[in-house]
């Protein structure tokens, strides 16, 4: 057992040899009006030991609320800014778009209104472009939040052109962005302990010899035919150049 | 009446020195007209050499301005409202004036060499240092700060906001490079920073 961990060490570590960090987020216990969730911490934890095994820094968060959040995201920013290589962020969650940008919502945010959304959430179109001058070399953004806008069912929900699901998004160059479903649809907190995508995502990226467009390619297949076609992951990418790989043939 | 000789007659009122019969003139004329009475409020900040309290009217000359008018009238034309503000009636309110103004200047140089004095000059490594010789941090504040702290604390660092609040709360301020240690732990130290941070040179 000691021995295979360190086996799966070395080979994670000598992965491409760079630096590679990670900030999981899973946010299941919300408090009204914000709905509870059930399996964004399950989530979250199967996506950490997945990176981990393939050589990533992780730093996970559990029912973050706002502050918290921002100290993990500055954190990890301070630690992109002093050692570069590939930035994965990953979070599980109520997620809502407000006029066409994508908001994470922390515990306790307690959102009314969607105006509220800019002060008591993170904005995540805004967090791609703080990754991106972080100046890491890849930048990898899962949005596990497609779940339903909390806000959706008040009478002023509809204001501003929001709506279920996310907004689509322009990611900073070397970034991809990926969310669980696509933009305007929303899925499922699942019916098992954890969720469609976050199993399929952390299952096929340690599958040696996959690019990472590969990678999510799959993913789609793997929950799009589980779901019977109600719930099809989409990416958007900005990257150029050599392939990455999660782990290498 | 013409606009200029009225306000002459305006400032005169500021000043206090008009006779009943033209107080009474230039009193009709300010109940019914709102304008009229924000350039009076600027006459009599001018008067009380409160200047620096109020943002300046951008129509309306600075008070220097006024007085060296007032003496170049005072020389060129021995008739009119300058002679007239140079003459035995106004004199008083004129030499105040012009007195508020230099007591006024000498406060705020002495305010501007006390700030420079009050730490020693110490440089700041790393961090961004624009061509002006500022350094650039990265400065989150606590939601719950007010603007009120938020300023104090700018005040005393010697600090200006660039740019912010982004989407997390974090503005970059820029700090003169002499005074970049003491603020650093200004911010660090304030209780109402939750983050801190020298901006990196760019490479």
């Amino acid at each position: 057992m000691k021995w295979g961990f360190l086996l799966a060490t070395l080979i994670a570590f000598g992965v491409q040899g760079e630096e590679r960090h990670a900030l999981v987020i899973g946010n299941a216990a919300y408090t009204a009006p914000e709905p509870p969730l059930r399996n964004p911490v399950n989530d979250a934890r199967e996506i950490s030991a997945a990176l981990k095994s393939v050589g990533f820094e992780v730093r996970l968060a559990l029912d973050a609320d706002h502050a918290a959040m921002r100290r993990a995201i500055r954190a990890f920013e301070d630690t992109l800014r002093r050692k570069g290589g590939v930035a994965f962020f990953y979070f599980a969650g109520h997620g809502l778009q407000v006029e066409g940008r994508n908001y994470l919502v922390p515990i306790g945010a307690r959102l009314q209104r969607e105006d509220q959304a800019l002060a008591r959430a993170v904005d995540a179109t805004e967090l791609v472009q703080r990754l991106r001058e972080t100046g890491s070399r890849l930048n990898i953004v899962i949005l596990d939040a497609c779940r339903n806008n909390p806000l959706t069912k008040q009478p002023y929900a509809a204001r501003g052109g929001s709506g279920e699901g996310l907004a689509p998004v322009r990611p900073a160059s070397g970034t991809l962005v990926a969310f669980a479903a696509e933009p305007g649809h929303v899925v499922g907190d699942g019916t098992a302990d954890r969720g469609l995508y976050a199993k399929h995502l952390a299952r096929t990226l340690r599958v040696p010899g996959l690019p990472l467009e590969q990678v999510f390619k799959r993913v789609r297949e793997a929950v799009e035919q589980e779901s019977r076609g109600r719930q099809v992951p989409v990416e958007f990418s900005t990257l150029t150049g050599s392939d990455f790989y999660f782990l290498p043939r | 009446m013409a606009d200029a000789e009225f306000e002459d007659l305006l400032f005169a009122y500021a000043a206090g020195s008009l006779d009943a019969a033209a107080r009474a003139r230039v009193e009709a004329a300010l109940d019914a007209d709102p304008e009229l009475r924000r350039r009076l409020r600027w006459y009599e900040a001018v008067c009380d050499g409160m200047v620096a309290r109020l943002p300046q009217p951008p129509s309306l000359p600075s008070p220097d301005v006024i007085v060296a008018a007032a003496r170049a009238a005072r020389r060129n034309a021995p008739r009119g409202f300058f002679a007239w503000l140079a003459g035995p009636a106004l004199r008083p309110a004129a030499a105040l004036a012009a007195l508020l103004i230099v007591a006024q200047a000498a406060i705020i140089a002495g305010l501007v060499g006390e700030r420079a004095a009050q730490e020693p000059v110490r440089a700041l490594t790393p961090g961004a240092q624009s061509a002006d010789g500022a350094v650039v941090f990265v400065v989150a504040f606590d939601p719950q700060a007010t603007e009120a702290d938020i300023r104090a604390l700018l005040l005393k660092a010697g600090g200006t906001i660039i740019d912010g609040p982004r989407q997390l709360g974090d503005y970059r301020i820029s700090v003169p490079a002499n005074r970049a240690d003491y603020a650093k732990s200004l911010f660090e130290e304030s209780g109402i920073a939750e983050y801190v941070r020298a901006e990196e040179a760019a490479k």
